[in-house]
Formats: structure tokens, C-alpha cells, sequence
């Protein structure tokens, strides 16, 4: 059991024990190393100006991706790479992303530009050539108030017509990748007294974890529990993080079925799902913003257990299963029955969520899902929703319909579906179960939409999943 | 006073495109922000904010607070010394130090939800936050009120029972939420309503919304032992911050000084203090620095919003298209305390037109928000939304074209406004020449739910004083002290008029915003002013070393300095020349060091008029309104910077987007602020705007020597008007409120 933390920034070894292993990593890196190009700004993942970016071992080489330094546990970082605004110099030149931010006029007050220069870094690792949409896609994670965004898309396009140097050549992964394997293979715990952490490597030492400490705050992603704990709605003491629990990882699918783990992140779910089931990478691609994708995980999604999270309408269609490991041993349990109220699960003391199970529809199927909301990326939803049919000669033989933002949790409209079932697939069909769902429900008003809003939202699903459709076919 | 001698027309560095002095620094995080200072033996300091928004606070007990280990200092307004009855000019108009004082840490009552009632200092932030939650506030919840009319009714809660409504230079004989009431008027309006072919009428109203600054307030104190204070701040004005803090503080101004760290935006939010005099107090009593820090909630819930609005405009028009009378009635919410935007409003609402007639009241009314701060042509862009609503509808009704519409009755030399100011030579009418000219005009818009918008916008460019200092280096360059703080690149756009006037290049000087002991007076950064104001004080500085020079010359060359004449960045005699930084490199042989000075106040307001057009798309299903393409016009009367312009233009435009799409302060039944964070609070992001065009009009500005007209906050001004008449077009419905967001603008395609 090791009992320190080892990282690297910005190309040094860094070893950490004690109370620091709780901080943020933004906090540490501005309060600890001095680093204060990562600026805090909102501490809730909203503005990107904490960008920092976390390599981590991807075969032979190390992937870097750009994170919210603001709602990153420091001990979620063990084994990892951080490079922060401050190591993106060549030696004494700018990198061509820092030479164009300046020729460019890309910062006002300059404030946002840190952020900035770290997320389109990101984005060039990762992305040869991007077009316009790659770039304004790929910084919606980052707010600028002053520049309109202008100059800095165009710094972006005049960075990506230049040759560079990659993180690669300015940090070479070798020396670091032989400790980091190293480091992945040791489970990890501390202390400091009044808080403490587990690491672990394997899913049984987890469950132990769990079992001695019920009251632990897992931790996967931490998009949901670093705002919570940022925002001061929760304080936890013990913490389980999932982030090296090997059986948590990977994803895999037989052609019917998509097995991913809970550890997926957003980012690699949208690799595996855009083929597949593009309507649902389609929602993945709107969901946070690239730093949120590259953090945040299915698994906490579906815990998290909010009523307008992005994912459910999609597994609720689809019924996909979740496999759910404790000390009794394992379970199944349909996601449609997985929840009891707002945000409470079916999760039992000591019992974590391992894999998820996705039956794919296939090609016979109608999927259609919808995110409503006002902005068009970095949102949450107003309204979500899903709508699964199988329709044959002109007859919907079977009908699944999700809605989330409607109700305490995301809801199966089991009346409309019944309704559905054996009806012709026309407009006047699909007319009348928008008013059929609207009436199965009862939103209630909030800062994002009034009830009668998401009551008419309902409706004019049903009229557009057929529009759609004709268009389609059309 | 600027009425300069006939200068070369052709500009060397002017109207260039060189990088920021500061470039490499933004970009390498090297630059120092407020928040990333650290200092020897500093502590933190946290706010204790209001969860009420009306209460009074009948005890506040801090004694375990002040037990916690870590804990080195706690304050409350008792602190401070009594400034009931006390005025002070603060260099824009007499503020009442009572208010202001109370704003900073609530006397008695709180007036809104996270106002700041106590603080700590402690050795972490931490601790200092688990300090908070140890004091004990006693309070007494009053009913709130947080909607301007609701706010004015007889019955409502009465936010202070010392303010009476100023009408006229008369003062009420009973307490009001209403602060004030103004009244312009010009003309007989009454008979020009009844000589009209055609009278629209609109009520509006608008919401609350924030400047949103990227980087929260900050502010670091140290109050020294020898009864010194030095402040680092983020702030649009040093000199103004000074003179705050020595007021709330009752010091010596001599006694404080200001350093300006670098600053991450303003927009008009950054001119009030907030944190200064707290951690001033708190250092005072703990003797080391203290730093405060506002969280992004704090910044929502304590800081600066711009008014929310309830407006009904009048107009009428002959058949031919002429106006012949306007009418507004405009009520703004101040917030807490009294003094929100609503002059410029008044001043405002018709400034982009030839009216004969017109009459303006304007309504200062107080509510349970944070005290409302300016925010990029304060109280212009509300009034510009029913203004420009009520002319696009007119130019509709007659069947005239929008732009030849407002060609028929723009403003231009000679044009008196409402409120007395006749205008000099002014651009409006070049920027609606342009915008029927431009690309985006002359291309028609197709497909289906879309709609074009136009709206024009209007804004001061105010004068007021600046100072500025340069020395001359032997290599040839020169150094420039300034006194404005640099929040989109005016570092560059001053150092280029003093390179022009010099003949040396941009980079050649070497510009730096200084503390409070180091530059003489100078007014904040805001009104649009200091590439136009602190531009000319850089241009009289250049003077000042000019003269200076042609002297050292005449002593090397021996000959009368009338003699010498400087051209280009050359000093010559018929027979002889020097460039500029060979005399440099000789001035010790000459008497010594050169430095060349300046203080400026120019009078009289300048005009920047701007129009812009917008297409969009609304989702039928879901009233999402996407923005397919934006064209920004403005007169910037010769932009030093065009890059610089363009990007105030650009940013203002998106901010003017979000305004009137999604921003907006959203309040729960008990006047609480509900949407407290980035996450509700919906500003633009890449992906949510379209490229922002831009068209520089260039009309010089007769009162600067380089002609330059304010560009910074005329650019909000028209977005909200364009976009709601483009709605119109796209849905057929008028949209008289704003944010015009999905489920306000659903509700109204339901109509
Ligand atoms: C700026 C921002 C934007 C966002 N945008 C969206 C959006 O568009 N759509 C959306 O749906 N959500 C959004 N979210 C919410 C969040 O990102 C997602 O819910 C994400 O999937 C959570 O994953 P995570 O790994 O970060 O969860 P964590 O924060 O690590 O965990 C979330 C919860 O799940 C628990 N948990 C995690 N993994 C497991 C497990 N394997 N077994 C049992 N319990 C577990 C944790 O204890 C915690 O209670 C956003 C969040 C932020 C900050
Ligand atoms: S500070 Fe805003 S995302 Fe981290
Ligand atoms: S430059 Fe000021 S926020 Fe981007």
C-alpha cells in the first residue's frame, strides 16, 4: 500500500502526503507551486479558465486531455502528467498557440486567456486539422466576456496552419510512462487525520473499502462531486476513488450489446457510440463541454441520479441493465427500476455501480433524443427526452418513451406507449400521444422553464419524432 | 484646448495593427492578477453575506468566530467610523458616504440576499470560511420587493425611511422608494402628438442582468504600522478606489495608496469598491495583509447587476416618414441604494434622432437587489430596446425601409438632444450609409422561421481627467506612466498615440499603468474614455518631450531651439538632423534626463453612434432563437487600433446577444437571487454566436487631435433592439421583454 501521492507537472516530479491530497488541483497548483496562470474563476466547471491539460498512458505514449483543474481532487491526479499554461513554452519562445493568442489580439482583459490557450492546445493534440466546428465545439468549455470569441477562433485557425511541438516532444513520455506503469499497478491510501482516502486498484479491495466505510464519497469523474464540494453541499471525510479500479474500465461491444464500464468517460462513449448509435453520441457531443466529457463518466451519471441527466432518456429506451457489485456479491438491475425518488437509487450500503449494459436498437428501430435548452452546448437541459419505436408495415408494434425534467426522476410515459402500441404511425397518431404524455405528467416551474413550457415541450415531441422520420424517409 | 495645429494626416503607428506591449505575459499566465498576489505573513479574509433579502439585524455576535484558532481579525460596520449626513464627490457626482458605506457592510439592516453583514481575517481561506459560519446573526425578515413597478407602489416594503424623492430639485415630504424622478423635455409635445399621421405606443420591460466579468473582485490590504495604507486591487479606477476607501475609512487620502494589478474585466462593475475598506479594516486590525477573494456566487449576489427595466415609449411620425414627437416614461431599479444609470437613460432614449418635440421621465427606484453598477453604456442599451422596438414598428406601419427611415430623422450636427446638448459633427448617419452599403444588408435572407434585424445605439464618450508622464531613454525609447488601468489593451492604444506624436514606433514605448503616488489624477476606465482622454494626455506628453528636445538639440547644435524643427521622429535645422534616438542617446551631454508631462480635462462630450444588424432562426418547436449572422457598424472617428476596435465592437455585440437572449437575474418568492452561478446564469459561449462582423467608420472626433471617438460601450447598445425585431420577422411576434429566452419567447408565439 502506498501512502503518497505521485504526479508530474509541467515535465517534475511532484510527491505529495497529508492534507494537500484533498486540495483541488487548482488550489494546489496556485497556492502550492506558485503556478498562477490556472485561474479560478467559478470553481464549478462553467468557464474553463482553470483548464489545465492531464496526460495519462495510452499505449506507448501519454493522451493529454484538457480538465477543470477547479473540480479535480488532488488525489484523483496519482500517476498522471499535468501540464499548466506556464509549461507550454518552448524555452524562451511561445508555442505557436501562445504566438497567435498575441498576433491575434485574442485577449481583452486577458483573464480567460490562460484557459483558452491550454483548451486549444488540448484540442490541437488531439486534432490535426480542426474546421470551424471543431473550434467553436472544442472551447465551449471556455468563457470569454470580452473578446466575443472572434480572435480567438481566428488565433486557433493561425496555430493549426503552423507546425508545433508537441507535448510529446516538449515532455517525452518515456522516463515518465516506466514510473506511471509502475504507480498503476500499487493501491494507494492516506490520511491526515481528520480526512482520508483509498485508492485502490482492484474492484475487491473497493468493496472492502466500502464495507468498512459505508459512509464513503465514491469518486469518478468528480464533475459532480467536486462542484457539490465546492459549492459547500457536501464535506465529505472518506473518500473511494474509482479512478484505477481496472474492472471499472473499458468498453466493449458484441454487435448487440455495449458493455461499457462505469468509469467510461463522456469522451470515450462518443468514440465508441458514433457509429453505432449516433443519436446518442449525438446527445454525448452536446453534453458539458469537452473538459466535462473528458472527466466525467456514465457511471456517475447515472448515481448522481439527477432528473435531467443527459444519459437516462437514451438507457431508459433502450432498458439497458446496470450491473451493481457489493458484499453480497452482484446484481442486475433494469436502469428503469433503479431509481425511487429524486435522487435516490437503488443502490444498497456498500454496493457500487460496475458496468452498464446497452442493448443496441437496431436498424428496424426509431431512436429520436432530445436536449432542450438555452444554450446549445455547456447546458443543462430544460427538457429531455426519448423516443424509442419499432414500427412494421405502417403499425407501431412496440413504443418506449423516456422524459426527464418532468418529474423527480427521468420517467417512462407507460400510458402514452400503451397507447402507441397497434397504432398507425401517422401524424394524427403521434398528435394525440403528445397530449396523452402531457397529460401523464405534472412538471413543476424553475429558473429554466415554466411548466406549461415543458408540458408543451412534450407535445411537440411527438409531432417532430414524426417529422423527422418523413423527412428521413423522404 | 485640443484643437491641434494642422497635423500630418498620413499616421506612421496610427490606425496599425501592433501586438500588446503585455502580450506575451497574458498568454504565458505571467501577467499578475489581484488574485495571484502573495505577500509576506498575508491571511484571507471571507465575507458573512445576507441570506435574507430584507432584515434588519437586530445582533451580531462573532465571539466564537474570533476563538477559532486561525482566526487573527473580525469586523462589522461598527467598525467603522459614522458617515451619516456625509456627501463626497467621487469625481462623477456627489455620493451619499452613508450609503456607500453601508453597501460595503450593512448598518442595521440588510437590503438584499448576500449582502455583507461581517468578515474574518484568518491564516487560510478555509479557515476563514468555517469562521463565517460561526458568527451568531440575529435577524428580522422583512417583506422583500425585487420588480422596479412593484417597488414603487405606495404600499411596498420601504427600503430606507431616509430617502425622499427628488423631482425637479424638490425633495418629497414623505420616504419613497423612488430616489429620484427626472424630467426632460423640448418642445410642445402634446400638439406634435395630434399633428401625427401615425402614433405607436410599447410598453417593455426588462431584466436584471450582470456585467459578468471573468475575474472576481480581489483585493489585498496591507495597513502599516506607520499608518500607511496600500491597497492592490482590481479596479477600473485607482485614484477612485483611493478616494472610496480614505472616505469610508475617514484617513488622509495621502494616507492610502492604490497599485491597480492587472484586471480581468469591468464593464463598469469595477468602480465601486466592495472589498477594499474591509480588508483595509481587517489588517488594521490583525497588522498583516489580507487578501478577500469573492467566489462567483458572491460576484452575482453582491455585485453589480445593471438595472431591470419597466419602459413605455410614444412616438409618432408623419405619413412621409418624419418624426414629429417622442414620449418616454422610464422607471430603472438602483437596488439598494439610490444613484442606479437612469440619467444616461433619459439621456439616452432619444439621442439617435431629430425629435421637435419630446419629453423624458425618468424614475430612480429602489429595490432588494445589490446596488445596480454601470455596465457598458449604462442605462442606454434598456432604453434603446424600447426605442428602437417602437421606430422599427413605425418604419413598418409607413412601408418605409428601416434605414431610410431612420436617414430621414437621424442625428447630426446641430441636432439638439431632449436634454439640452447640441450635438457637434457626429457619424450616425455615415454607420447607417455603411450598414445599407455593407455585404449583409444587400444579401437577402432565406429559408424558413428566419428573420434580419436592425437596430441603431447610441453613447457618450465622456471626457473627464487624465494624467500621464514619460521619460526618455538613451537607447531611444520611451517609458510612459499611466494612470488608466488597462482592461482591453489601452496600454497599446495610448503608447501608439505617443509613438505617432513622437515619430517613433509603438514599440518603442514602453507603457506601464502605475500606483496612485506614482501618475497624477486620472478618472476611471469607463465612459469610453481613455484612448480618447488618457490618448490625449500621451499626445500632450509627446508635446511636452517634443519641445524638450528641439531645445537639447539647439544647445548640441548651438543654435536658437526655434531653429530646430521635429518631423517624423527627427529633429533637424535646415543643415543638420538627428534622429530621435541619437538625441536621446546625447541628452546627458545637454542638461540631463527629459521628461515630458501631462494633465488633461477635456469638456464637452463627444458622440459615438453605432448600428447593427443581425439574422436569426427560432426553433418553432422549442422558441430557441439561433443567431445566423452579425454585422456591427460604428463611427470610432479614427480608431487607433483597428483591431482593438474591432474587438470592442465584437465583444459588446455578444454581450448584447446574451442580453437579449438568456441573461437575466432570476428571483425565487423571497427576493433571493435563484440562478447564482455560471451554470444558470447563461452567458455566450463559442459556439452560441456567430462570427461577429465588423464595419470602422471613421468620422474624426473635432475635440482630439487624432480624432478619436470612445468606442467601449456603444457596441451593447443596439444587439437587444436588432435581435427582438429580427424575432419579429422570423415568428411574427413583437417581443417587448427581454431576455427574449425559449420559454418567455414560447410563451409569447402562444399569443
Ligand atoms: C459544467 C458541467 C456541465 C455538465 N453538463 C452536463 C450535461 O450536459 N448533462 C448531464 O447529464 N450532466 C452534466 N453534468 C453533470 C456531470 O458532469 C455528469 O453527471 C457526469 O457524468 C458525472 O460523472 P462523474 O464521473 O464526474 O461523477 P462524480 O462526480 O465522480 O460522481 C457523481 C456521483 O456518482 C457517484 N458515483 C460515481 N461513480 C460511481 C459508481 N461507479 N458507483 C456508485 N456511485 C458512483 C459519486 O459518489 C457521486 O455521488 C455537468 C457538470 C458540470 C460541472
Ligand atoms: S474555474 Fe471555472 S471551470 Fe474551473
Ligand atoms: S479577454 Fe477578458 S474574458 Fe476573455
Amino acid at each position: 500500500m502506498r501512502e503518497q501521492l505521485v504526479f508530474f507537472v509541467n515535465g517534475r516530479r511532484h510527491t505529495v502526503v497529508g492534507g494537500d491530497c484533498f486540495l483541488s488541483l487548482s488550489e494546489f497548483l496556485r497556492e502550492r507551486l506558485r503556478l498562477t496562470g490556472t485561474k479560478v474563476v467559478c470553481a464549478e466547471g462553467d468557464c474553463g479558465s482553470c483548464s489545465v491539460l492531464v496526460g495519462r498512458p495510452d499505449g506507448d505514449k501519454l493522451a493529454y486531455r484538457t480538465f477543470d483543474s477547479c473540480i479535480q481532487l488532488l488525489f484523483q491526479l496519482d500517476g498522471a502528467h499535468v501540464v499548466t499554461v506556464e509549461g507550454l513554452r518552448h524555452g524562451d519562445e511561445l508555442s505557436r498557440v501562445q504566438a497567435a493568442m498575441v498576433e491575434q489580439h485574442g485577449s481583452q482583459c486577458g483573464y480567460c486567456t490562460p484557459g483558452f490557450v491550454v483548451a486549444m492546445t488540448g484540442l490541437l493534440e488531439n486534432c490535426a486539422r480542426p474546421d470551424e466546428n471543431d473550434w467553436r465545439c472544442g472551447l465551449t468549455g471556455n468563457l470569454c466576456r470580452c473578446t466575443g470569441y472572434v480572435p480567438i477562433l481566428a488565433a486557433g485557425r493561425q496555430a493549426a496552419g503552423q507546425p508545433g511541438t508537441s507535448l510529446e516532444a516538449l515532455y517525452p513520455s518515456g522516463p515518465m510512462l516506466d514510473e506511471m506503469r509502475r504507480l498503476r499497478g500499487e493501491s494507494l491510501a492516506m490520511s491526515d487525520g481528520r480526512r482520508q482516502f483509498a485508492s485502490p486498484i482492484t474492484l475487491a479491495e473497493a468493496i472492502d473499502f466500502l464495507a468498512e466505510h459505508p459512509q464513503a464519497k465514491l469518486v469518478a469523474g468528480a464533475t459532480d462531486v467536486g462542484v457539490q464540494i465546492n459549492k459547500r453541499m457536501i464535506a465529505p471525510e472518506v473518500f473511494l476513488d474509482l479512478n484505477r479500479v481496472a474492472e471499472l474500465e473499458g468498453i466493449d461491444d458484441d454487435g448487440q450489446t455495449i458493455t461499457c464500464g462505469a468509469r467510461a468517460s463522456w469522451a470515450a462513449l462518443h468514440a465508441a457510440c458514433a457509429d453505432r448509435v449516433p443519436e446518442f453520441a449525438a446527445i454525448v457531443s452536446i453534453f458539458g463541454s469537452p473538459q466535462i466529457r473528458h472527466a466525467g463518466t456514465i457511471g456517475g451519471n447515472i448515481v448522481n441520479a439527477s432528473p435531467i441527466a443527459d444519459s437516462l432518456p437514451f438507457l431508459f429506451v433502450t432498458e439497458s441493465e446496470l450491473e451493481l457489485a457489493g458484499p453480497q456479491g452482484t446484481r442486475t438491475v433494469n436502469v428503469t427500476d433503479f431509481y425511487h425518488g429524486y435522487r435516490q437509487t437503488d443502490l444498497r450500503p456498500g454496493e457500487l455501480l460496475t458496468r452498464v449494459r446497452i442493448p443496441v436498437p437496431d436498424r428496424g428501430q426509431h431512436l429520436a433524443l432530445y436536449k432542450v435548452s438555452r444554450r446549445r452546448d455547456l447546458d443543462i437541459a430544460t427538457f429531455t427526452a426519448g423516443v424509442l419505436l419499432h414500427v412494421a408495415a405502417g403499425k407501431i408494434v412496440e413504443a418506449r418513451v423516456a422524459l426527464g425534467a418532468v418529474a423527480p426522476t427521468v420517467v417512462r410515459a407507460r400510458r402514452t406507449e400503451a397507447f402507441l402500441r397497434g397504432k398507425p404511425f401517422d401524424e394524427a397518431t403521434m398528435q394525440a400521444a403528445g397530449e396523452q404524455a402531457a397529460a401523464e405528467i405534472s412538471p413543476i416551474s424553475d429558473v429554466r422553464g415554466g411548466a406549461d413550457f415543458r408540458l408543451q415541450l412534450t407535445r411537440n415531441v411527438f409531432l417532430r419524432f414524426f417529422h423527422e422520420r418523413m423527412q428521413a424517409a423522404a | 484646448m485640443a484643437q491641434a495645429e494642422s497635423h500630418p494626416r498620413k499616421y506612421k503607428v496610427i490606425g496599425t495593427r501592433p501586438v500588446r506591449h503585455d502580450g506575451a505575459d497574458k498568454v504565458t499566465g505571467r501577467a499578475i492578477y489581484g488574485a495571484d498576489l502573495r505577500l509576506n505573513g498575508m491571511v484571507h479574509g471571507k465575507i458573512l453575506r445576507s441570506p435574507h433579502a430584507h432584515a434588519v439585524i437586530k445582533s451580531i455576535d462573532t465571539s466564537a468566530a474570533a476563538k477559532l484558532p486561525g482566526v487573527v481579525a473580525v469586523t462589522t460596520s461598527a467598525d467603522f467610523p459614522d458617515l451619516q449626513d456625509k456627501i463626497a464627490d467621487l469625481g462623477e457626482g456627489a455620493v451619499n458616504l452613508a450609503h456607500l458605506g453601508a453597501n460595503v457592510l450593512a448598518h442595521g439592516k440588510a437590503l438584499y440576499k448576500g449582502h455583507a453583514v461581517a468578515a474574518v481575517a484568518a491564516t487560510s481561506p478555509h479557515v476563514a470560511q468555517e469562521a463565517l459560519s460561526l458568527i451568531k446573526v440575529e435577524y428580522e425578515p422583512l417583506p422583500a420587493v425585487t420588480w422596479v413597478l412593484d417597488a414603487m407602489k405606495d404600499d411596498a416594503p420601504l427600503l430606507h425611511d431616509d430617502v425622499y424623492t427628488k423631482s425637479m430639485g424638490k425633495k418629497a415630504d414623505k420616504p419613497s422608494n423612488i430616489a429620484a424622478h427626472i424630467h426632460f423635455e423640448k418642445g410642445d409635445v402634446e400638439d406634435a402628438f395630434a399633428g401625427s399621421d401615425l402614433v405607436v405606443e410599447r410598453e417593455f420591460k426588462t431584466a436584471s442582468v450582470h456585467q459578468g466579468y471573468i475575474e472576481p473582485h480581489v483585493s489585498t490590504a496591507l495597513w502599516n504600522q506607520d499608518g500607511h495604507l496600500t491597497i492592490w486591487t482590481s479596479t477600473q479606477g485607482s485614484f477612485t478606489a483611493r478616494q472610496q476607501t480614505a472616505e469610508l475609512l475617514q484617513v488622509p487620502i495621502s494616507q492610502v495608496t492604490v497599485v491597480p494589478c492587472e484586471i480581468g474585466g469591468g464593464f463598469g462593475g469595477k468602480i465601486a469598491v466592495y472589498l477594499e475598506p474591509v480588508a483595509a479594516m481587517l489588517s488594521r486590525k490583525c497588522g498583516r495583509p489580507v487578501k478577500m477573494v469573492m467566489s462567483r456566487d458572491e460576484v452575482f449576489e453582491a455585485t453589480g447587476p445593471t438595472p431591470g427595466s419597466s419602459m413605455r415609449v410614444k412616438i409618432g411620425a408623419t405619413k412621409d416618414g418624419k418624426l414629429t414627437a417622442g414620449e418616454a416614461w422610464l422607471a430603472y431599479d438602483a437596488g439598494a441604494f439610490p444613484g442606479g444609470v437612469i440619467g444616461p437613460g433619459c439621456m439616452c432614449v432619444f439621442s439617435c434622432y431629430e425629435f421637435p418635440a419630446a419629453r423624458v421621465d425618468g424614475y430612480d427606484v429602489l429595490d432588494n437587489k445589490p446596488k445596480t453598477q454601470a455596465y457598458r453604456a449604462p442605462g442606454a442599451t434598456q432604453a434603446a430596446f424600447a426605442c428602437e422596438s417602437v421606430i422599427d414598428e413605425l418604419a413598418e406601419k409607413l412601408g418605409i425601409d428601416p434605414i431610410e427611415f431612420r436617414l430621414k430623422n437621424a442625428a447630426k450636427e446641430g441636432t439638439r438632444r431632449v436634454d439640452g446638448p447640441v450635438y457637434p459633427r457626429v457619424g450616425f448617419i455615415e454607420t447607417l450609409e455603411a450598414a445599407k452599403a455593407s455585404d449583409h444588408w444587400k444579401s437577402p435572407l432565406e429559408g424558413k422561421n428566419r428573420g434580419r434585424g436592425i437596430a441603431s445605439g447610441y453613447w457618450f464618450n465622456i471626457g473627464l481627467k487624465s494624467s500621464a508622464a514619460a521619460n526618455v531613454n538613451p537607447d531611444g525609447t520611451v517609458s510612459l506612466l499611466e494612470g488608466s488601468t488597462d482592461i482591453g489593451g489601452t496600454r497599446t492604444s495610448v503608447a501608439m498615440q505617443l509613438a505617432e506624436t513622437l515619430g517613433i514606433t509603438a514599440e518603442a514605448v514602453h507603457p506601464k499603468v502605475v500606483d496612485t503616488d506614482s501618475v497624477g489624477y486620472t478618472d476611471v476606465t469607463g465612459g469610453s474614455r481613455v484612448t480618447f482622454a488618457t490618448g490625449l494626455a500621451a499626445y500632450e506628453v509627446g508635446r511636452d518631450i517634443l519641445r524638450q528636445m528641439c531645445e537639447r538639440a539647439a544647445i548640441l547644435w548651438e543654435c536658437d531651439a526655434a531653429e530646430v524643427e521635429s518631423v517624423d521622429g527627427e529633429f533637424k535645422t535646415k543643415d543638420k538632423r538627428m534622429t530621435f534616438a541619437e538625441l536621446a542617446g546625447k541628452l546627458s551631454q545637454t542638461g540631463g534626463p527629459v521628461v515630458g508631462r501631462a494633465t488633461v480635462n477635456p469638456e464637452g462630450p463627444t458622440n459615438g453612434f453605432g448600428t447593427h444588424i443581425v439574422d436569426v432562426e427560432v426553433d418553432p418547436d422549442t422558441a430557441k432563437v439561433t443567431v445566423l449572422r452579425y454585422t456591427a457598424i460604428q463611427d470610432a472617428g479614427k480608431a487607433i487600433h483597428p483591431s482593438y476596435v474591432e474587438g470592442q465592437m465584437q465583444g459588446g455585440a455578444v454581450q448584447g446577444i446574451g442580453w437579449a437572449l438568456n441573461e437575466e437575474y432570476v428571483f425565487d418568492g423571497e427576493g433571493r437571487m435563484a440562478n447564482a452561478s455560471y451554470l444558470d446564469y447563461r452567458m455566450p459561449t463559442a459556439l452560441d454566436v456567430p462570427h461577429i462582423d465588423t464595419i470602422i467608420v471613421e468620422v474624426p472626433n473635432p475635440a482630439h487631435p487624432y480624432g478619436v471617438r470612445g468606442v467601449g460601450e456603444t457596441p451593447i447598445v443596439p444587439p437587444p433592439a436588432a435581435m427582438a425585431v429580427a424575432v419579429y420577422h422570423a415568428t411574427g411576434v413583437r417581443m417587448q421583454e427581454l431576455p427574449m429566452s425559449p420559454p418567455k419567447l414560447w410563451a409569447a408565439m402562444q399569443k
